[in-house]
């Protein structure tokens, strides 16, 4: 690898990409074997070691542990009947004041798990309704993992029976990119874009529209005053996503919002 | 950049393997990477060195074989 920028210096066949900078680096030289054409840094190659390694196969899941988790997680979810709702977007679409409104309507049993890098400000705030919710702190990492959701669901009491019946709402990072590979146990992803953003989101950020099963367009009380255009939006999930579903609502003037509570009850009793 | 957490998450099936097959370097990863992974071949060529620096997979090489799926997985090593 070019110590500098981290450039790869592999290239391969079936798939090419293009790349924005060059392989000039001077200090590789390529060769092929089989089915691809691969440039080694020379020192790789006078490797002392090289001549006596064996290849060891591993064929196994680089996300193998996390999904191992989540396995649990939802195992133990499943048992208790327990609805749970893995809610992504990018910082600032809306998902704590959609949970807030969520959880004042006291129409479920319901906990919160929050993610954020640093303070407790959103569990605190969800607390204020009344519902229990456990903050969980990532520091430098940029999504929730299965096995951190499993902590937290073993705080909430959840093992023991403290939600059996209801509706387990985790609160990912605010991160449109990362959260979309980690399965944390949940029953569906929820992935909100509120109309601040641009309607082109779904189509900038694919894996994550790819990877959730319901859209919330949120914050639809701001639609007079910013130029978002829903149907645009929703043709851009359609063309990622075709199966995913979609709801348009505001959190604070509560415009379209018992739909979104219609949903969620159909959904729990179908756990 | 998720990809430290998966190189994190490489790191410990290589140290698993390790301790069951028995070698004391690695010198290469091949990793399979579908086109639908969520992840990027740059960025895990960027996180790995800094997660495997004083580990068994120090130094390492990775090779990538891309597919059209959501791959994202270990296909064999190199070792001594």
């Amino acid at each position: 690898m070019c110590v500098t920028c981290g450039c790869p210096t592999t290239v391969h066949a079936p798939h090419s990409h293009e790349h924005d900078h060059h392989h000039d680096h001077g200090h590789s030289h390529n060769h092929s074997h089989g089915e691809g054409t691969h440039y080694h840094d020379p020192h790789h190659d006078d490797h002392p070691d090289r001549a006596a390694a064996r290849v060891l196969k591993v064929e196994e899941d680089i996300l193998s542990v996390n999904n191992a988790y989540a396995e649990d997680n939802r195992r133990i979810l499943k048992q208790r009947k327990i609805l749970a709702l893995n809610f992504v977007s990018s910082p600032g679409s809306g998902k704590t004041t959609l949970l807030a409104r969520t959880l004042s309507s006291k129409r479920f049993t319901s906990a919160v798990i929050e993610g954020d890098q640093s303070t407790d400000i959103d569990a605190e705030r969800l607390r204020a309704t009344g519902a229990p919710a456990v903050q969980i702190n990532t520091g430098r990492g940029c999504h929730l993992d299965a096995h951190m959701v499993g902590h937290a669901m073993g705080d909430l009491g959840i093992d023991k029976g403290a939600l059996d019946g209801g509706i387990l709402f985790i609160e990912n990072v605010g991160n449109l990119v990362c959260p979309a590979a980690f399965d944390l146990g949940e029953a569906a992803k929820v992935v909100l874009l509120s109309v601040t953003e641009g309607e082109d989101k779904p189509l900038k950020y694919p894996d994550m529209f790819r990877a959730a099963q319901v859209m919330i367009v949120t914050k639809s009380d701001l639609l007079p005053y910013v130029p978002f255009d829903v149907g645009q939006c929703l043709a851009n999930a359609q063309k990622i996503n075709p199966a995913m579903e979609h709801l348009v609502l505001s959190s604070s003037s509560g415009e379209g919002f018992d739909a979104w509570l219609d949903w969620l009850d159909r959904a729990r009793k179908a756990v | 950049m998720h990809e430290m957490s998966l190189c994190e998450g490489m790191l410990r099936i290589i140290e698993k393997k390790a301790q069951k097959d028995g070698f004391r370097r690695v010198l290469t990863v091949r990793v399979e990477l579908g086109d639908y992974s969520g992840a990027s071949e740059e960025s895990l060529r960027f996180c790995f060195p800094v997660a495997a620096k004083g580990g068994i997979a120090e130094g390492a090489e990775m090779e990538f074989v891309y597919t059209h799926d959501r791959a994202l997985r270990i296909i064999d090593l190199d070792v001594v």
